[in-house]
């Protein structure tokens, strides 16, 4: 242990609270900090972060409804299971009616631009920003990622 | 100065504008049905659990013209068309709350395009207000 | 849904139970990790939706690519590894930026903070202790996403600083010092609030 110049060395203790350190290391540490008062309050400190934080986290963890995270899972499983199979029938089934599909598709599409009005999607943004100003403390202008619809969202000044 | 005007009233060379107002919260669950499509793409950006359609307000202006929707807390939407490029319509919008101007922007509107502006803290959560237009 | 008993299933038994697309073997899987990965998501993202939308994701990506995984390092070490990249890549997404900067300051994650009080005290007081500890927490979030990583996986998932350096591809050498560095930051911010316990 002669290459530790100084046993205090707050990086060397932190390794030896996640017991990184060689076992003979491990030992002589431990020695130390029995009659190190400056090395008892860095254990305790160590000790203190830890709790605070894991207590914290196990708070959290509690709130978690795991039952409903795990049929949530399942349920995505499946569902991706099905679509695989589904897609495979389509690809068998795809030579015979991919035709009249398409054109049933064309028609289905422009009847519904004409007819359907909202919300219209778009490769573009929906709206086109030329100018803002205002007294207001922030501001951001979003696009929704499917249909690219624009959003404005500020925050008032009081 | 004010023009409310009928949705039903459509003039040709006139822009139909409508402005639902509406509060998004995470204190219940709920989606206003009257809101589908619109929750719909709401829900890609925000994280909200309730949508609550609060009023809807329609208008039908000519170019030049304003109208205004009433919104919650002495807040005003001015809505004025300026001119149609191509499929877009250009509109300035002026929100005041009392005398007070909020902010001014002026926008390029897809015929059947929508914007939403949103911000504003109301009963523990925020209004959106969604500006639809056709012509 | 009830519990699978796997008290006789090891990673290897799992593994090849799973491979044969066994759905209890899947299950039992989702019921030995999710938690696990989901405070590992969590001590990430700080942000209780996006931890469990990261936990269904693992998931899916195991179920997706179980037949490529060569068991170079351990079942546990794949999956933390997955769910630590899904949460780093994650906050690159536009919508989570604007999720994050979407939430009120004073309640940044729905209803979420910690509740840390001890019943034995002063209404008062404990409400008080509560804010503070609140306030502490919020701070916590403040350290970079990679110095979050390595005091969660450290301090929660209790991994070694090889697992943890094998899991990131870092050295060891910058675990350690990043956890030092993580862990002095902690102290600096729960300073006064120990101190005031200490004197209490």
């Amino acid at each position: 242990m002669s290459k530790y110049q100084n046993i205090c060395d707050s990086m060397l203790l932190s390794r030896f609270f996640d017991r990184e350190l060689e076992p003979d290391e491990q030992t002589l540490v431990r020695e130390h900090i029995k009659s190190c008062p400056s090395c008892q309050k860095m254990h305790r400190e160590h000790q203190a972060v830890s709790d605070f934080f894991r207590a914290g986290m196990d708070e959290i963890v509690s709130q978690i409804r795991f039952d409903s995270l795990e049929t949530k899972i399942l349920e995505q499983i499946r569902e991706k299971q099905i679509s695989w199979q589904t897609k495979l029938k389509l690809f068998f089934l795809s030579r015979r009616i991919i035709i009249p599909i398409a054109a049933m598709a064309a028609m289905m599409f422009i009847f519904f631009s004409l007819t359907v009005k909202s919300p219209v999607s778009v490769a573009g943004p929906s709206a086109l920003i030329t100018s803002f100003t205002g007294d207001i403390s922030s501001v951001m202008f979003l696009e929704t990622p499917e249909s690219h619809q624009t959003i404005i969202w500020f925050q008032e000044t009081f | 100065m004010l023009t409310f005007a009928s949705a039903a009233s459509v003039q040709a060379g006139t822009i139909n504008i409508v402005v639902k107002t509406v509060l998004a919260s995470q204190n219940t669950k709920f989606a206003d049905p009257r809101l589908s499509d619109l929750i719909r793409e709401l829900e890609s950006v925000f994280r909200y659990s309730s949508y609550q359609l609060l009023s809807q307000n329609a208008m039908n202006l000519n170019m030049n013209q304003t109208g205004a929707a009433p919104l919650p807390e002495d807040r005003v939407l001015k809505i004025t068309p300026a001119r149609i490029t191509g499929n877009r319509a250009e509109l300035q919008l002026v929100l005041f709350k009392g005398d007070r101007q909020i902010f001014q922007t002026v926008i390029q509107l897809l015929n059947n395009g929508m914007i939403t502006v949103g911000g504003p803290e109301y009963k523990g959560g925020y209004l959106l207000f969604n500006i639809s237009v056709s012509f | 849904m009830s519990k699978i008993n796997t008290d006789s299933w090891d990673d290897a038994k799992l593994l090849s139970l799973l491979r044969q697309g066994n759905e209890d073997a899947f299950r039992a899987l989702v019921q030995k990790y999710q938690a696990r990965l989901f405070r590992t998501a969590y001590g990430i993202t700080y942000n209780k939706e996006e931890s469990a939308e990261i936990v269904q994701e693992v998931f899916l990506k195991v179920w997706e690519n179980l037949h490529s995984f060569r068991e170079e390092s351990k079942l546990s070490t794949w999956l933390y590894r997955i769910t630590v990249n899904l949460c780093l890549n994650w906050k690159r997404t536009w919508k989570r930026r604007f999720r994050h900067y979407h939430q009120p300051i004073e309640n940044p994650d729905g209803s979420e903070i910690p509740e840390l009080t001890n019943d034995e005290e002063h209404p008062e007081s404990a409400l008080q202790k509560k804010e503070q500890e609140k306030i502490l927490w919020e701070k916590i979030g403040e350290l970079p996403e990679d110095a979050r990583a390595i005091l969660v996986l450290k301090e929660c998932e209790g991994l070694s600083y090889d697992e943890i350096a094998d899991l990131l591809k870092i050295k060891k050498g910058t675990v350690s010092s990043r956890l030092f560095y993580a862990r002095q930051r902690l102290k600096e911010l729960l300073k006064d609030y120990f101190d005031e316990k200490e004197g209490a």
